[in-house]
């Protein structure tokens, strides 16, 4: 503890991640609060969890408004993190703190850095590649996610296990049921640690005694947490959980959607090829304990997303996260390497221009595409808002990506959203997108009775309830509504 | 004759490692009493919420009691039941004192065998499969405690009055079968570990295993092996997740004497297996598992840890996943059907005109224990016939909408009533009120509608009407 403490106080070998910080929390800032929208639906779903929290002070697990009635499963200590300020200054609160939050990753990667090579240079390129990783500012800048808070509490824990001592148990201990509680994302983590512990096994050098013993308490304190949490979701849906029970033809267009090039961007190209150069070498040619840490953290995530057991922008954040951890690493690495080679005296020069690139190939991309995921839709969520002039008994249709905008701006049943734990998921989304697909109006009737549907939302005039008499129009220009006649719903 | 040092008994009642003294009575009367308490907290909170047995398998009991006249070489139990007059109270008080019974004899077995019992009667206690074997009708929780009884007499080398008291374990119950064979290999193996005869006997009892494996039709996905066996996820009866991680980390510490512990692990692997299979043997899976998870509780506690803190919290953890299970299990127990309208559903039944009842398996014994009507189906049907005809043909005749198949089948097979709950259709086989059958017996006048209430339908088929 101390030491975290000491690293944090002004010292002056802290002061560019200090620098850094601030200027990061002010950009993110600045960009944040340019919106007064989020840029995805599952915000909302955050947001309406955050702003019950913060008038009950106890989250929201049965709803009446999703799936027209259901239960909930989540963990809520991100939502409760929130719930303070949202109840002192109001919902835009949830954004700015999240956003001061997912800042906080420059100061634990800056540290973790520095234990890792002790060179301030590496520290910074390295935290500002995971800052400004375009994947991250994605993931954090405009959307309410519980990674906002996971990944710097994780990267905090991650400084402290590269050097673990007793003396340091308490705060371990705190960010270790924090990490467990914010996402069941924390797996990363653990199942990181094991792979740490196994290969040192295999490697014939026995992980240290308290390092095994921290492994079982990470192990037993998140699987108690988890089963606690998700115990019933466990018994409806069986391994699907690990998936959110999305349904498979979701799943399976996360998937297909996979463009390389967009992940190489997404992870940085510098970062991805000097990270997996570093783990290799730890790996195969010369072992370092701190960075074989690391490297078990970039295998578990890659196991994760080979395994497909994530959501693939998910997996994709902690693998580029870590890849940049061990990005720091070699360039302490090559710096010292071009001292011993005749380009000594331009070693400055060279390493000031990998910095620039890294600079230009990340930050710069990283804050154009947070602008772009923020711009465009506002217009279309502010259309919401005309939902809450319908009847108090409506239940709204529509696809599950605007599930969460119905209840949340409208404040109306909406017969599926994108939480697909416990409920019949994949049988709601099959008989939905049966909606929107046919061409047949029965067909839709069909469905449309079975889920006790009022209204149903769609995008663009060109439908098949256009011109049917069992539907009128009530409003829309994005999205229009129309109402299902009541001797039709029947 | 046994070999000297065998179950080094003497050294540790010598040493008061035992229950000799007066602070381990103390702790096993402290024990007993938890024992107690949970068994009585799972009566008491059904009966704070239903009147009726829990669990639909219950009512395979209450059928045999009310059915048989006679003692019935099959039944045992149920015929020295049947012989009382209230003989689910009878039963319930036999249970309840068998299991304390055992937990004192299962605490002295282990204190013999030199080991820290009181762990593992804690871990025992807390299992999900305690509070079901105790506290729901079975045919096993009685002949067990004569099976522990007769190895408890083994172990103090009275011969002749453990071989009866095993005896009459596989009097009560024939599935102990199993169990005593493997106890025989296993005093084999102590005694004379080079014996050919042990070869036999334990190729015997994995033969015995494989086979059930091979005759019963039930092939267990990693997801159904949850369902079916881990408590937390559903199962009724079942073992508790965290008393299987203990059980885990038991073996890891038994590994370091492997030679010691390799029959041992083998006998528990086997009735593992053997529990896929037949639910009884899940009990002595469960006594072996606690004893290994006893272990390991009592190796973390003893083992001197770099941090005290890790050390106190990890064993907290523990003790919390232990409870938590139980108290789980006790909850389930509490909430579990069936509902009040369902018995009263079948009491009205009992009173119309005998007939065959369709529905779902898993209602097969409380049909028949209430209503005195034949079901179609039941769960031992389910369990025993291999290829599941008549489940096959049902599933398929609840999800047609064949006017003539639906008439042909109840015809052939002679059903008088089909018997539907909220379950039936709001979940399997139908999912909404129009699908399968259900569609054909609104519509039709062969199918008359002859008791609704609570969701809860009986239709009665009346063959001499045909539909036009």
């Amino acid at each position: 503890m101390d030491n975290l403490l000491k690293s944090l106080k002004a010292n002056p070998r802290f002061l560019p991640m200090w620098i850094l910080f601030f200027a990061y929390l002010a950009i993110r800032l600045v960009l944040a609060s340019k919106s007064g929208y989020y840029s995805d639906d599952t915000s909302y779903f955050h947001q309406r969890q955050i702003e019950h929290i913060a008038e009950n002070w106890k989250p929201l697990l049965s709803d009446d408004l999703s799936y027209s009635g259901r239960t909930f499963a989540f963990l809520p200590l991100y939502h409760y993190i929130l719930a303070l300020p949202v109840a002192l200054f109001g919902p835009f609160a949830a954004k700015i703190v999240s956003n001061i939050l997912a800042s906080l990753v420059v100061l634990a990667a800056y540290l973790a850095v520095m234990r890792l090579t002790g060179s301030r240079l590496s520290s910074f390129v390295s935290s500002t590649v995971i800052a400004f990783s375009p994947i991250y500012l994605i993931s954090t800048l405009n959307r309410l996610t519980p990674s906002a808070a996971l990944l710097p509490a994780g990267l905090f824990l991650l400084y402290l296990l590269l050097d673990l001592k007793e003396g340091n148990m308490p705060i371990v201990l705190f960010l270790t049921i924090t990490v467990s509680l914010l996402s069941s994302n924390a797996i990363y983590l653990l199942f990181g640690y094991t792979i740490y512990i196994l290969i040192n096994f295999v490697e014939s050098r026995p992980a240290q005694r308290l390092e095994q013993e921290y492994v079982s308490f990470f192990l037993l304190f998140f699987t108690w947490v988890n089963f606690l949490f998700f115990k019933t979701a466990f018994q409806m849906h069986g391994f699907a959980v690990m998936w959110g029970n999305t349904p498979p033809p979701v799943l399976q267009e996360y998937f297909l959607s996979f463009n390389f090039i967009y992940a190489i961007i997404g992870l940085g190209v510098l970062p991805l090829i000097f990270g997996l150069y570093t783990a290799y070498k730890c790996l195969f040619v010369r072992y370092v304990r701190e960075i074989m840490l690391i490297s078990s953290m970039v295998i578990s995530s890659l196991i994760i997303l080979w395994g497909k057991l994530s959501v693939l922008e998910e997996a994709l954040l902690f693998v580029s996260i870590f890849l940049a951890l061990l990005f720091g690493a070699s360039i302490k690495e090559m710096s010292g390497f071009l001292k011993k080679t005749k380009l000594s005296e331009k070693s400055t020069m060279i390493m000031a221009g990998l910095v620039l690139a890294v600079m230009l190939l990340n930050v710069i991309p990283g804050i154009a595409a947070a602008l772009e995921d923020r711009v465009s839709k506002e217009e279309y969520f502010m259309e919401f808002m005309q939902i809450s002039f319908l009847p108090e008994d409506a239940a709204v249709m529509s696809l599950p990506e605007n599930g969460n905008l119905i209840t949340y701006f409208g404040k109306r049943q909406n017969i599926i959203d994108t939480q697909y734990l416990l409920v019949d998921s994949e049988q709601r989304f099959e008989d939905v997108r049966r909606v929107f697909r046919t061409k047949f109006v029965l067909d839709a009737l069909q469905v449309i009775k079975k889920y006790g549907a009022t209204h149903i939302l769609v995008h663009g005039e060109n439908n098949i309830f256009r011109e049917d008499p069992c539907f009128s129009q009530v409003s829309g220009e994005f999205i229009i509504v129309y109402e299902v006649v009541e001797d039709c719903r029947h | 004759m046994l070999q000297p040092g065998f179950w080094r008994i003497h050294h540790r009642i010598r040493s008061g490692g035992g229950l000799q003294t007066l602070k381990n009575r103390l702790a096993l009367l402290g024990l007993v009493f938890l024992g107690a308490i949970i068994i009585l907290s799972a009566h008491g909170l059904r009966f704070s919420r239903s009147e009726s047995v829990p669990t639909y398998d219950q009512y395979k009991f209450l059928f045999l009691v009310s059915r048989l006249d006679g003692f019935s070489l099959t039944h045992p139990y149920e015929s020295l039941m049947a012989m009382a007059e209230n003989p689910l109270s009878v039963s319930r008080v036999i249970l309840f004192v068998s299991g304390l019974a055992t937990c004192i004899i299962f605490a002295a077995i282990i204190s013999r065998l030199g080991s820290d019992w009181k762990y593992s009667i804690l871990v025992f206690i807390l299992s999900p499969m305690f509070i079901h074997s105790y506290s729901v009708q079975n045919d096993y929780a009685f002949a067990l405690m004569f099976f522990g009884l007769g190895i408890l007499l083994l172990l103090n080398q009275l011969h002749f009055p453990s071989m009866l008291l095993i005896g009459i374990s596989f009097f009560l119950n024939q599935r102990f079968f199993l169990p005593i064979i493997l106890l025989l290999s296993y005093v084999l193996y102590r005694t004379k570990p080079k014996a050919a005869i042990l070869s036999v006997i334990v190729m015997a009892a994995s033969t015995y295993v494989f086979t059930l494996v091979s005759v019963w039709s039930i092939t267990p996905g990693p997801q159904a092996i949850m369902g079916e066996f881990i408590s937390d996820f559903g199962a009724d009866p079942g073992v508790g997740i965290f008393e299987m991680l203990l059980f885990g980390i038991g073996i890891l510490y038994a590994w370091r004497k492997k030679k010691e512990h390799i029959m041992p692990l083998y006998l528990v692997c086997l009735l593992a297996i053997a529990s896929a299979f037949d639910k009884t043997m899940l009990v002595f899976f469960v006594i072996l598992s606690s004893f290994y998870g006893g272990y390991a509780l009592s190796q973390l506690i003893r083992r001197a840890w770099e941090s005290q803190m890790l050390k106190s919290y990890v064993i907290i953890l523990f003790i919390c996943g232990l409870v938590f299970s139980s108290g789980a299990s006790l909850k389930r127990l509490s909430d579990s059907p069936p509902a009040e309208a369902e018995i009263l559903s079948l009491e009205w039944l009992k009173d119309q005109e005998k007939g065959i009842v369709l529905s779902d398996f898993k209602y097969g014994y409380m049909i028949e224990a209430i209503s005195s009507q034949k079901p179609y189906l039941d769960k031992d049907y389910y369990l025993q016939s291999r290829d599941k005809i008549r489940i096959n043909a049902t599933y398929e005749i609840f999800m047609s909408r064949e006017y003539y198949d639906i008439r042909d089948f109840m015809t052939k097979n002679s059903i008088t009533y089909i018997w539907v709950n909220g379950e039936m259709k709001q979940g399997f086989p139908w999912t909404n009120e129009d699908e399968g059958m259900q569609l054909i017996l609104r519509n039709v006048q062969d199918f008359e509608l002859i008791f609704h209430y609570e969701g809860i339908e009986i239709w009665k088929f009346h063959p001499e009407l045909q539909d036009s």
